[in-house]
């Protein structure tokens, strides 16, 4: 069940990198070889370093885009690493401090229900979520209660009204 | 704390989803501009019906049985989400919210 957490958690955190890909495709498609690191590294911010970006003529820029998305990759894993290294460490007592995920969530939460005038899939998710929790218990309630959630959405006839919106954000 | 066995799963399963995220529109519509609009639809819409079922998730052992048990949390998603509906500064939610839960399960 915890790994369900992580998966669904890694999964939100990184949806939106299906917009992405769609912009940039034919860019990586050039890149030959490099095509699969280019779409593993792929994340918001070297998209918009990628995009951002003016590439004068004489460099390659196959290669200037590769070199943006290893270097970024690259800091990442310090910075990930270097997090895990001194965390070990510090000096406090950090119970509760998995809270920040239910911090987050109530957060993105807020903004997703101010941000759209459609409340169709939060609610969706929010309702099945708590009518299967009743009903199946804490311990296998969520996978049942996202596969009724996706299954509803997805037979949403005015579904379409809310996609504009979320695009502009 | 997760066990050695538990965080080989962990990792495994999180970067084949990260991959897999990446990969399946480059796999599946490869030559088109556009993803279905079906499917678009349902990648615009599923994250934030899973945001709202991962909040339940967090809450799920609070019942009015242990209603004590479940007060810090309570509490703390409470605060959270009135600091946020008035400062909209996401850091700031997230750790006054958190530091008040640690306090509230530390001395409760």
């Amino acid at each position: 069940m915890q790994v369900l957490f992580i998966i669904l958690n890694n999964l939100t955190a990184n949806s939106n990198i299906f917009h992405i890909d769609f912009s940039i495709i034919d860019s990586f498609k050039k890149t030959g070889i490099k095509y699969p690191f280019m779409i593993h590294t792929l994340t918001d911010e070297t998209f918009s370093v990628l995009c951002s970006c003016s590439y004068p003529e004489k460099i390659n820029k196959e290669y200037a885009m590769f070199y943006i998305n290893l270097l970024s990759w690259l800091y990442w894993l310090a910075g990930t690493m270097l997090g895990s290294l001194l965390g070990k460490n510090l000096p406090f007592d950090l119970t509760g401090i998995d809270f920040c995920m239910t911090a987050l969530f109530v957060t993105i939460f807020i903004d997703q229900w101010k941000s759209s005038s459609s409340h169709i899939a939060v609610l969706t998710g929010l309702v099945s979520a708590i009518l299967f929790l009743i009903f199946l218990g804490p311990d296998k309630f969520l996978l049942p209660a996202l596969g009724c959630t996706a299954i509803i959405l997805y037979l949403w006839p005015e579904a379409h009204l809310y996609k504009k919106e979320v695009k502009e954000q | 704390m997760i066990g050695v066995k538990d965080g080989i799963i962990i990792i495994i399963s999180v970067s084949l989803c990260t991959y897999g995220i990446r990969l399946i529109p480059f796999l599946l519509f490869g030559g088109k501009k556009e993803m279905p609009a079906k499917i678009e639809n349902l990648v615009n819409l599923f994250p934030p019906a899973i945001i709202a079922a991962l909040i339940v998730y967090c809450l799920k052992n609070t019942s009015l049985k242990n209603f004590n048990d479940s007060l810090p949390a309570l509490i703390a998603i409470t605060v959270t989400a009135i600091i946020h509906i008035y400062k909209k500064n996401t850091m700031l939610s997230i750790i006054v919210g958190t530091l008040i839960y640690m306090l509230l399960i530390h001395y409760h």
